[in-house]
């Protein structure tokens, strides 16, 4: 199945991406970010998610640093 | 705050004609000339204060010259991602998506706000505190006709708490409503260009949460108070700005030059190798023979110290008398 994934790490960009079903958010940030999910917002289709959800086609995948550091 | 549903749609069709209608001939990049300019500038300072010799005025000019180069450096990479940005395809915006960031937006922050006179997006973020310092909250408003500019956005202190030595820095990382976007930058560029304007405002509200004590325009140790160039001690309401290189002293730091009677900072002040006295480095000049300082007065003539003259003084005599000083020699 289908689903979109913005990873905001970096140069933040939008993919479409092909997972398996039964896929859950947690399998997916480990896959495709990786380390502890407690510094980052995530979220499907622009809500909160727990790693244990599935993913559901067509959901949007955002994962968002909690700490994102300005310059001067 | 709830906005009305013909507002929030009519605003998302504006948003959607901005971000599809764009002419790419419009928005192409421009050289960062001014940053050049300025480089230039601090680079002829520093190498004419390296090359005189004035340790100290050569070291600010030296700080003032890694600044200026770090963003210029900074302004040729976003020159290329722009470049690079302009080659890509338009992405694909749909209007469902704008209208469910927008909806979305109202669940997230307590205020969000439409202008569709000033063509305006706003929201308002909860009253920002970092290291027990407080900011007070910020207003985000996003210019939509602008959405492809270089800055669509301003930063705005709602009830701003600026540092003391800067009014217009209303939070570590924030200017004269400017934000700087640090790391973030590209992932701030992306989401705008692709009308994820959920995400936009998210990642700007984490950055506001966030302190980087690596690169502030003013650090929160020093929010509440000036740091004295020299020492580092926070000064109160009274300092002094140094003439020479306009940094702020504290009293105990700064001086008169003994000329011209202006304040400077003790690491602008130096003393005059002839009678020990301090001037700024404007009072003082560099003897032409052994190249130390020395203030108009003790400088003899020809910009020549009294030490420097009478050893030229001697080394003449020496070579009109070679074999003593005023005898004929001896016939063989």
């Amino acid at each position: 199945m289908r689903i979109y994934f913005i990873n905001h790490l970096g140069g933040g960009f939008a993919n479409h991406l092909d997972v398996a079903e039964g896929t859950t958010v947690g399998q997916l940030f480990d896959d495709k970010v990786g380390g502890d999910p407690a510094g980052y917002l995530i979220r499907v289709n622009r809500l909160p998610a727990s790693k244990d959800q599935l993913l559901q086609e067509n959901d949007r995948v955002s994962v968002t640093p909690i700490r994102i550091e300005g310059a001067r | 705050m709830t906005v009305p549903i013909d507002h929030l749609l009519r605003a998302a069709i504006q948003i959607h004609q901005a971000l599809t209608q764009r002419k790419r001939t419009n928005n192409l990049p421009a050289l960062p000339y001014s940053f050049w300019d300025r480089t230039s500038r601090s680079f002829h300072c520093w190498h004419r204060a390296t090359t005189r010799g004035w340790k100290e005025a050569s070291r600010i000019a030296r700080r003032r010259l890694d600044d200026d180069m770090h963003h210029l450096v900074y302004e040729i990479d976003r020159l290329r991602s722009a470049i690079d940005q302009h080659h890509q395809p338009m992405p694909m915006v749909s209007l469902r998506m704008i209208i469910d960031d927008l909806r979305s937006l109202e669940d997230e922050f307590d205020c969000i706000e439409i202008n569709l006179r000033e063509q305006t997006l706003s929201i308002t973020t909860e009253p920002i505190v970092l290291e027990e310092i407080e900011f007070g909250a910020f207003t985000i408003v996003l210019d939509w006709t602008k959405i492809h500019d270089h800055w669509p956005y301003r930063v705005v202190a709602n009830d701003p708490h600026p540092a003391r030595s800067n009014e217009d820095v209303t939070h570590p990382h924030v200017s004269s409503e400017k934000l700087c976007e640090g790391n973030a930058h590209l992932a701030i560029r992306n989401a705008l260009a692709e009308g994820r304007l959920f995400d936009f405002f998210v990642i700007l509200r984490q950055i506001l949460r966030t302190y980087n004590p690596s690169s502030p325009y003013v650090s929160i140790e020093n929010w509440h108070g000036v740091p004295c160039h020299d020492c580092g001690s926070l000064t109160g309401d009274e300092y002094d700005v140094c003439h020479t290189c306009e940094s702020m002293t504290c009293f105990d730091c700064s001086n008169s030059c003994d000329d011209c009677g202006e304040r400077c900072c003790g690491r602008c002040l130096d003393t005059c190798r002839g009678c020990d006295r301090s001037f700024c480095p404007h009072c003082l000049r560099d003897c032409e023979a052994c190249g130390n300082p020395f203030c108009q007065e003790c400088l003899i003539e020809n910009d020549t110290c009294q030490a420097c003259l009478e050893a030229q003084e001697e080394e003449t005599d020496a070579s009109l008398h070679p074999d003593g000083v005023g005898q004929a020699p001896l016939p063989p």
